[in-house]
């Protein structure tokens, strides 16, 4: 069964009182909220996850509740819940459901330490991944959703789960955020995109999320192999430019971008090492014209 | 510039990955990795190939191609530096004379 298969009614009920327990990926999430607005974005976001049953191992449980106090009513705040403790400050309550996002990323990152995670986003075609690391501003999520639109399969937008053991990408495929200009851009680009309604006043800003693909949420179990790292860089007004970037500086920038390289040791400078050994390493340089990044990314994978 | 001074990997655990001429080496005592230039790369392999010390005459001859012709003493001061560099990091270390 799918979140798509609930009623209404049954999706409200499981999300208010014992939880709507979904796969996502590799991992089984427990969501509870009574937060229309989380209600609304999982069954628009998450419509083609499947539900698992009640009796079946969660490997996080979540809520995002109303404070007890008096911000339940005046300036209403949300918080997230992690196995009942709040691992961050509230928000106002009108971010209920990016609040969630914010969390269950977290959730990953923190928790998931059998893979190595890598801050990036992955997409992939035939079978081979393009890994998109970068720092806030490079234009990865707006560059991530511009490929999914046209064909490239998610893996994730925020979160590169490598499998340490197999030299292999784990697919993790949840909303794409999209953030304040990026959300013209993809509007533009992408008008029949799957997005939710724009939250403002974040502390990113403007933020919007888009459903990722059916297709993708169905391939969950297939992994990618490494084929591509591909460093983007937003420059507006700059013409589109695919560059080869030593293998060395690109290792460097995945271990800055890892959230657990530490913790793994040799064990993930080896996994780190087959990875980028196994893959071609660019940069992307490019302006407004995301028919033309498109396009590139095209002519990348059909080279291969 | 001919320096008698000899050099020898550092004690200890590394582990180092070459991509084309610069490498990357994870330092096992520290948790450290880091990303060695052509250089750095280059005498990090020719310590890893004289485990029993080399010194800098040696590593001077087994880096000189044409492209360094005539520019030795150069080349030595570089070799010099960067050797010490390897050695802040604790992935070489100077032998006692």
């Amino acid at each position: 069964m799918i979140v798509a298969d609930l009623r209404p009614d049954e999706l409200r009920r499981r999300l208010a009182r014992a939880g709507l327990r979904l796969r996502i990926g590799p991992v089984v999430a427990e969501i509870r909220s009574s937060f229309r607005a989380v209600e609304a974005g999982v069954a628009l976001h998450y419509a083609d996850h499947e539900v698992v049953d009640e009796d079946q191992f969660a490997d996080f449980e979540v809520a995002v509740e109303r404070p007890a106090n008096v911000r339940r009513w005046i300036r209403p705040q949300a918080i997230f819940r992690f196995e009942n403790r709040p691992p961050f400050t509230p928000l106002a309550a009108n971010q209920a459901f990016p609040l969630l996002e914010w969390g269950l990323n977290w959730c990953v990152s923190a928790h998931c330490h059998q893979y190595l995670i890598v801050h990036a986003a992955v997409v992939e075609r035939n079978g081979r991944a393009i890994v998109l690391p970068a720092p806030q501003g490079s234009g990865k999520s707006t560059l991530c959703a511009a490929l999914v639109s046209r064909g490239f399969r998610l893996l994730s937008d925020e979160l590169a789960l490598i499998d340490i053991e197999r030299n292999c990408i784990v697919p993790l495929p949840r909303p794409i955020s999209l953030k304040n200009q990026s959300i013209a851009t993809i509007a533009a680009f992408w008008p029949e995109a799957p997005m939710s309604a724009v939250v403002h006043d974040t502390v990113k800003g403007s933020v919007v999320h888009v459903r990722p693909p059916r297709a993708s949420v169905v391939a969950s179990a297939e992994r990618a192999l490494p084929g591509w790292i591909v460093l983007p860089a937003y420059r507006p007004s700059h013409r589109r430019q695919l560059t080869c970037v030593s293998k060395a500086s690109v290792f460097m920038q995945l271990v800055d971008s890892a959230f657990n390289y530490s913790l793994h040791g040799r064990r993930g400078f080896d996994a780190l090492g087959r990875l980028v050994d196994a893959s071609e390493c660019c940069r992307f340089t490019y302006g407004g014209d995301l028919d033309d990044a498109v396009q590139a990314f095209n002519t990348l994978t059909e080279a291969a | 510039m001919q320096t008698q001074s000899r050099w020898r990997l550092a004690a200890g655990s590394s582990a180092w990955r070459r991509f084309d001429d610069e490498a990357v080496v994870y330092h096992d005592a520290t948790g450290s990795t880091h990303h060695l230039g052509p250089l750095g790369s280059a005498l990090l392999a020719a310590l890893v190939h004289h485990r029993t010390g080399v010194d800098v005459e040696t590593l001077l001859h087994d880096l000189h191609d044409e492209s360094t012709n005539g520019a030795d003493a150069a080349l030595a001061v570089e070799i010099e530096r960067t050797l010490r560099e390897l050695a802040r990091l604790d992935l070489a270390t100077p032998e006692a004379q």
